[in-house]
């Protein structure tokens, strides 16, 4: 079987020693999605550090669940501090607890590659956080329309009221005090997280179109927001 | 590789635990310790028996320590009022060697982690608060490594220190004494630009 070498951009999303001087990290890449990489004596080598956040040039071998990392060159370090480190902390937990290993993605590798420079530029944290939320949902298999009534087919009406069906979509209702308003919906379907009660809704209703993906147990990253800023 | 004996097979897989052992390396121990060292080997049973039985954790610092607490938390001739929080128990090993500290420790056994599941309650920083209010701390230093975790582990018990009236500090991170900057990565110069300090 031959066993070719691949060569692609990627981010170490989580990385534990392996042995004695290696260590096994969960790779993106655009074209094989989430991977583990073994990268040989990496725990050894000073200064050439192997961390989140940081864009690589990366070539392995090997293929399926785990493959050898041959070499790892430093295309762009991105320095996250505070709440920003805390956010992409939080990106690369949902990565690992949402995204299967080995669904290519390329649209979820450029979206992350857009939210962690946002999140090193410190950009507005929510809008950042939300549209990558948004695509991670849709490269899962699971493509919110925030545009549609699921009902009718019709396109949200921006003086309408909507309320959310988990795993299903938006369905028009009479307005409640609690019920989401087409123009808001219409918003958070362009990514357009300017108005404050666009950014409330988007986080509510991704964080339940989310939950299915995650599983019952808790984000961890999300505690770290306890008392600063609550963003995620 | 073939098996010996019961109970050299059973010494052989023990010594295993050990990191960096392999079978070869642990047979090769296994035939010392019976064949040249018999004394040696008791002796060394023995340390392992105590110590594991009788090493905890320090009540204050969380080092580890056989008794309540620690030989550097009731040694009166340290600054009470300077704490270094680090990672490990080697960090603290490590800081000691210098013979430049003579403050006291709190020991996270740990970093913020989300992926492996690691929240701020397994680190004790509940208990660390608590320490820093009690004893009228003056310094905090904060002597996580300078990775991801260790910046996110820092920050997060920067915030919970808020409010307590004590001063936070982060260890400097930079090119390495006797390093040339040629050979120095990217992220180690922006720190040392970063944290650079005035020539008195």
């Amino acid at each position: 079987m031959t066993d070719r070498q691949r060569r692609q951009p990627g981010y170490v999303l989580h990385r534990r020693a392996y042995r004695e001087t290696s260590y096994l990290a969960d790779i993106l890449s655009p074209e094989f999605g989430r991977l583990a990489g073994v990268f040989r004596g990496a725990r050894k080598k000073q200064g050439g550090s192997l961390e989140p956040f940081i864009r690589y040039g990366l070539a392995w071998h090997g293929k399926g669940q785990m493959v050898t990392v041959t070499s790892y060159d430093i295309e762009i370090e991105h320095s996250l501090r505070d709440r920003y480190l805390y956010a992409g902390l939080y990106l690369n937990e949902l990565i690992v607890r949402a995204l299967p290993v080995e669904v290519s993605a390329p649209p979820l590798f450029h979206a992350y590659d857009n939210a962690i420079t946002g999140l090193a530029r410190r950009d507005t944290l929510e809008p950042v956080l939300r549209t990558f939320e948004r695509t991670l949902l849709r490269e899962s298999g699971y493509d919110l329309l925030f545009n549609y009534d699921y009902t009718t087919g019709d396109v949200i009406a921006p003086d309408r009221y909507y309320r959310f069906v988990p795993n299903v979509g938006f369905e028009s209702i009479q307005k409640t005090s609690d019920a989401l308003s087409g123009r808001v919906l219409l918003a958070i379907a362009d990514d357009d997280y300017a108005k404050t009660e666009t950014r409330r809704v988007a986080k509510h209703v991704l964080r339940s179109a989310l939950k299915p993906l995650l599983g019952d147990r808790p984000l961890a990253s999300r505690q770290f927001f306890r008392g600063s800023n609550h963003a995620v | 590789m073939s098996r010996i004996s019961p109970l050299i097979d059973r010494l052989i897989d023990a010594l295993q635990v050990l990191p960096g052992i392999g079978i070869k390396s642990a047979t090769r121990m296994a035939f010392h310790l019976l064949q040249r060292n018999r004394e040696g080997a008791g002796s060394l049973a023995g340390a392992i028996v105590d110590a594991v039985r009788n090493v905890g954790q320090c009540r204050v610092c969380r080092n580890l320590s056989e008794t309540e607490s620690c030989s550097i938390c009731s040694n009166v001739k340290r600054d009470a009022a300077l704490l270094c929080v680090v990672e490990s128990p080697s960090d603290v090993v490590a800081i000691e060697s210098t013979a430049s500290y003579d403050g006291k420790y709190f020991v996270l056994h740990g970093r913020l982690s989300p992926i492996d599941g690691v929240g701020p309650a397994d680190l004790g920083l509940d208990r660390l608060r608590e320490h820093v209010v009690q004893t009228e701390m003056r310094e905090v230093i904060l002597a996580t490594n300078p990775t991801v975790e260790g910046e996110a582990t820092a920050h997060y018990i920067s915030e919970a220190l808020a409010g307590t009236g004590v001063s936070v500090t982060r260890i400097a991170h930079g090119v390495p004494v006797g390093g040339e900057l040629e050979y120095v990565d990217g992220g180690t110069i922006t720190h040392a630009l970063r944290g650079r300090t005035s020539i008195d």
